[in-house]
């Protein structure tokens, strides 16, 4: 909301400069995000008066006046059509430098001298009318700066509201909110009003159908106005809450509402087919056409006013296109109404529009506000439209809502913010809000219906903090509450693999999991993900199943930026939506590899890394738990076929490794191979064992024997290593692995492996001979079931 | 002419000179030219040894003793020397390797965690050791938790405050971390003191200050006797860990249906010290949290006794204190997740 420090000052005194009233209000929670200046300094532009207008002998569109300044007369030519005599005009004298950039000099316009120039509002920058030059109120005294004869320095105070304070969607309610903070009164809004004999209730009734919609209706008509432009200073006020000037009638109503928050409508009363008011639900699939001229369909939801035949507006919301005041209106059915805020916020939400009304019905406008409203707008018909207010209003309010009383116990406040304050202390700073307290064992506050927020004690205990001050609250720095304070396992566990892959050289990368739908169809087609209702754009509008695809984003968007060799990791969720159950989620670990093995080194080669690098450190991660998984060959599209694996703990599936594929690789583009492993870290966490007991160191020593075998080249390692602890028993403590040879000294569809076992009792010193025995029987058991040959 | 004590202390200049010389020569020749500048027939301890009888008859003996002394030092070093340099020859002659300490060790990758990682872990860090358990909940919510539950009524405007991703009427993306709250409640009597981090979602258009999605950690403390002056106490300590303590803190009136009263807290600019920058938009101030009391229809729902306790509750974005932080002025460098970004974190 805009608000204008000079329309403030007229409203209530205070004594605060402008960044102190900001700083003030800021405090107090109507945050002033932006303060702008309106009215530059007019510099040599004064008020002047036209004494006499001629014709330019040689120019039929120019004029020569000569204009009296006070001090002296000049001769100006002005081509504005409404120049006449005896008006008061702005005139920029001979060295002014318009706003625009005009520098105002002598001139000779066709032969005719000129001394200075008379000025529209455009060229002075304090209003967007141009045709003709600006005309003033003939009260203003001649050769008075423009300035302050105008006040036009102003300055404009851009406030953030919160939505529980419709009152501040007011100059009356800003203002109260500074004579609170300063100790100051707000002025009384002035309303004398000269009514007609003719009462207004011949001419119109109030029906309300819907009581619960439309708590209170009133109206009032307003004959012979006359529709022209808006005076000057009232035009200067709806510009500076950032409103455009439409006509008399109109600002009148918008002013009216800025001033006091009551929104109003001015309807043609004379295109009203019956001679009433009838408020009631729309039907629904009904048509309407709304003044910004589109054509709505509406539903039960929304609220119309109606003349008993047609709509002629959506209540509370936005007027008819038929029922619109134009410059042909002579009668001026004026509405001034209290909606209910739900049913309007339902209204509104349907039809998807917010206006200027719907914002402050909706937060909630003040049902006894309503008479003031109407009566305030009716005067300033009479002052400015010309019109005749018919006597009375028609007001149409079945049961009336009183205020509220609420309890405030001073001791509840100083519990709840530490303080120490008295009774008195806290009485008159609601009595500042206009909230009358009375005693009645401890406080009970009346709540003036302006003030639908203030419903519990609560409320007011915020209300004096908001008064009193935050700053002059306590700091205390004390622990208090409980002394265990327990680690959350799970993020010590995730904390954990975190470290150790940044150990390992892995980014951690944070995306965002609202991703492309086509996208994650193409990458997890079996899974259906959670979609959004209400997206921001189509390839933001489903959650990932899988972190594969913004991991692969990542390194696309890395190596497009010539960053080579990719170690990346995501822990991070995904989301599934199993049919006929709710959404699902749970923490996945996406790792991806593309690059090289090691960084670049003078000494080595530089080696690109491949699936055992990435195997390698799953095991280490894994083994760091006492975790050994073992790999099953398996399908995806987004891996290799032959380069796609589960991995398996104990019989569980805790995820898939392998070679991402060429055709996901084209997909993001990526030119290189990669290396991805994404795991089930929640399932991973729950088959560690937490609490491992100790182990006794073996009693006896081992002895180690190594055997090399030449073996078909499809035999897989991990069946040889399972045939050795099959055949050793208990006494084989460990298998390794230590060649794997390939080439010229073993025929080919061979290879040959190198492992050392290690051998040993619980119960004795193994001797040569018993491991001697062990060991061939391991290695006849090797030749028996793979056909092995030892290699010498 | 020198006194004794002059002789004394040139005999000491001259060994410290010397020894520098032969430890920096790395030629044969070189030490040899050494070797002649100070024991030469004219080399200066030479001459040292030459003006000793000019001394007092009583000193001379200590004074030759040190004379000598320096002499033998000095060929004893030009002997070091020169071997050393004898054994660094005979190593480059071989073809072995000679030692360029200069060159790169062998070293691995070096990865780091994301920065909101880093800016979380440390925000939880420092609530832990005010005593604070970390609770989480699901990113995806039900409207009660999200809303209703925290005292958003149905149809009010307050629900425009938070632009929301639904999934159906009552399932959406959780908009803050406070679902945490009552689901904490619900299951815990007082006194709790939790902090929730974790994601969350708003339905905003994208652009350098917004996201999408983003990390927040909320916190609240319900007990018998907790005032609004010990909300003021326990940010003020976070602020002082997370940004040092001469950064001032300005609470003011705000609003936030789940709490009452409600405050956003302001730190005095980090970047500009509070002078006023663009940072700060020229006010010297840097909005940073929003707290306040939990609302008593917070607790009223999930059966808290609100006569009895009271409590507080603050929320505030992961990113957004990064950004102050660090000074980074887009919020969608943390989802693009470029290197030359990730790359420049450590806490
Ligand atoms: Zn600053």
């Amino acid at each position: 909301m805009k608000a204008s420090l000079n329309w403030l000052k007229e409203l209530v005194d205070f004594d605060l400069s402008v960044d102190e009233l900001a700083s003030r209000l800021t405090d107090a929670g109507l945050e002033v995000e932006n303060i702008t200046t309106m009215g530059k300094d007019l510099d040599k532009v004064v008020v002047g008066e036209i004494k006499k207008v001629s014709p330019h002998p040689r120019a039929d569109k120019l004029s020569i006046c000569m204009v009296s300044t006070g001090a002296e007369d000049l001769q100006i030519v002005c081509g504005a059509s409404n120049v006449a005599e005896k008006i008061k005009v702005p005139i920029a004298l001979i060295g002014a430098l318009l706003p625009g950039g005009m520098n105002i000099a002598k001139s000779n316009l066709r032969g005719v001298e000129s001394f200075g120039m008379i000025c529209s509002e455009k060229e002075l920058e304090i209003g967007e009318f141009e045709d003709g030059i600006m005309i003033l109120e003939p009260k203003l005294r001649t050769g008075e700066p423009l300035t302050s004869a105008l006040n036009l320095e102003d300055f404009i105070l851009d406030i953030a509201l919160t939505p529980n304070r419709p009152d501040w969607l007011s100059m009356i309610g800003v203002a109260r909110e500074i004579a609170a903070l300063c100790g100051s009164r707000v002025k009384n809004i002035r309303v004398d009003l000269h009514e007609a004999e003719k009462p207004a209730s011949e001419m119109i009734r109030v029906e309300i159908d819907d009581q619960a919609g439309c708590p209170r209706y009133a109206a009032r008509i307003i004959e012979d106005i006359k529709i022209s432009e808006s005076p000057f200073w009232l035009k200067r006020k709806l510009y500076s809450a950032g409103m455009r000037p439409i006509n008399n009638v109109v600002d009148i109503t918008n002013l009216v509402m800025l001033e006091l928050g009551q929104p109003l409508h001015a309807f043609d009363y004379n295109l009203f087919q019956q001679k009433k008011v009838v408020v009631r639900r729309a039907k629904d699939k009904e048509k309407f056409i709304t003044l910004d001229q589109v054509e709505r369909t509406l539903n039960e939801e929304v609220l119309l006013i109606t003349d008993g035949k047609k709509p002629v507006a959506i209540g509370g919301i936005m007027g008819g296109l038929e029922s619109e005041v134009t410059p042909r209106t002579r009668t001026v059915l004026l509405e001034s109404a209290y909606f209910d805020p739900r049913v309007i916020r339902k209204g509104r939400m349907f039809l998807d529009i917010s206006t200027e009304s719907s914002q402050r019905f909706e937060r909630g406008a003040d049902p006894n506000g309503v008479v003031k409203a109407i009566d305030r707008a009716a005067q300033l018909f009479a002052e400015l439209t010309g019109g005749e207010v018919l006597k009375g209003v028609v007001d149409n309010y079945p049961s009336a809502i009183c205020p509220i009383n609420v309890k405030l116990r001073p001791q509840r406040v100083n519990r709840v913010l530490s303080t120490d304050l008295s009774s008195e202390q806290i009485k008159s700073m609601l009595v500042h809000l206009e909230l009358p307290v009375k005693e009645n064992q401890g406080l009970e506050v009346e709540i003036p219906t302006f003030r639908p927020d203030l419903t519990r004690e609560i409320d007011l205990i915020e209300e004096v903090v908001r008064i009193y001050g935050y700053s002059n609250i306590k700091t205390t720095m004390r622990a208090g509450g409980n002394l265990v304070t327990e680690i959350n396992a799970e993020d010590e566990f995730f904390r954990g693999i975190k470290q150790f892959l940044s150990g390992k050289g892995f980014f951690e990368v944070i995306t965002n999991n609202l991703v492309d739908p086509e996208i994650q169809r193409r990458l997890n087609p079996d899974i259906s993900p959670v979609t959004i209702r209400n997206p921001l754009s189509r390839d933001l509008s489903v959650l990932s199943t899988t972190l594969s695809g913004n991991l692969l984003s990542v390194v696309s968007y890395n190596k497009n930026r010539l960053e080579k060799n990719l170690r990346i990791f995501e822990l991070g969720k995904v989301f599934m939506s199993p049919e006929g159950s709710l959404p699902q989620e749970r923490y996945q670990l996406g790792i991806a590899l593309s690059g090289a093995r090691e960084p670049r080194h003078w000494e080595a080669k530089e080696v690109d890394a491949d699936f055992y690098d990435l195997k390698g450190i799953l095991e280490e991660l894994l083994g760091y738990h006492s975790l050994s998984f073992n790999l099953v060959p398996s399908r995806s599209v987004l891996l290799e076929p032959d380069n796609c694996f589960n991995l398996r703990v104990k019989d569980e599936r805790i995820g898939m490794l392998g070679g991402v594929s060429k055709g996901m690789l084209e997909l993001f583009e990526i030119k290189n191979q990669v290396f991805w492993a994404e795991l089930n870290v929640e399932k991973i966490m729950s088959l560690v064992q937490r609490m491992r007991t100790f182990v006794p160191l073996p009693k006896f020593p081992p002895v180690d024997r190594d055997v090399a075998l030449v073996v078909d080249e499809t035999l897989l390692s991990q069946e040889i290593i399972d045939e050795i602890k099959g055949a050793g028993r208990n006494f084989v403590e460990e298998v390794v692995l230590f060649d794997v040879y390939t080439g010229k000294q073993v025929e080919p569809g061979k290879k040959s492996l190198a492992y050392s076992i290690r051998y040993r009792s619980p119960e004795k010193t193994l001797t040569d001979e018993e491991v001697e025995e062990i060991h061939r029987k391991v290695i006849l058991k090797l030749e028996q079931s793979f056909g092995a040959t030892l290699r010498k | 002419m020198l006194n004794t004590n002059e002789f004394q202390n040139s005999i000491q200049k001259t060994k410290e000179e010397a020894f520098r010389e032969i430890d920096q020569e790395n030629r044969l020749e070189g030490l040899e030219q050494i070797r002649v500048k100070y024991l030469g027939r004219k080399g200066i301890i030479t001459s040292l040894l030459k003006n000793l009888k000019d001394f007092p008859e009583e000193d001379r003996p200590a004074l030759g003793q040190l004379s000598n002394q320096l002499k033998k030092q000095v060929e004893e070093v030009l002997l070091q020397r020169a071997e050393k340099l004898k054994e660094i020859q005979l190593t480059l002659k071989k073809g072995r390797w000679f030692l360029d300490y200069t060159l790169p060790g062998r070293k691995g990758w070096v990865g780091k965690l994301h920065p909101v990682t880093q800016v979380n872990e440390r925000i939880i860090q420092i609530f832990y050791g005010m005593g604070f358990e970390v609770a989480k909940g699901p990113d995806i919510e039900t409207d009660y938790y999200n809303f209703s539950s925290l005292n958003f009524p149905q149809d009010h405007p307050a629900r425009d405050m938070q632009d929301t991703f639904y999934i159906n009427d009552d399932i959406l993306l959780r908009t803050h971390t406070s679902p945490v709250q009552v689901r904490v409640f619900e299951k815990t009597e007082p006194p709790v003191r939790i902090i929730a981090p974790g994601r969350c979602y708003r339905n905003e258009a994208i652009n350098s200050r917004s996201y999408c999605t983003f990390h927040q950690v909320e916190g609240f403390y319900v007990d018998t006797d907790v005032t609004f002056a010990d909300l003021k106490g326990v940010l003020t300590a976070f602020v002082w860990e997370m940004f040092g303590k001469d950064v001032k803190l300005r609470f003011r009136a705000s609003f936030f249906p789940f709490t009452e009263p409600s405050a956003e807290v302001d730190i005095s600019c980090i970047l500009c010290s509070g002078k006023g920058c663009s940072v700060c938009k020229h006010t010297g101030w840097l909005e940073i949290l929003g707290a306040g009391m939990i609302d008593p229809a917070v607790f009223d729902a999930v059966g808290y006794d609100s006569e009895k306790f009271t409590g507080y509750a603050f929320g505030m974005g992961v990113e957004r204190i990064a950004m102050l932080k660090y000074g980074i002025n887009d919020i969608r460098l943390f989802y693009e997740n470029d290197l030359r970004f990730l790359r420049q974190f450590q806490l």
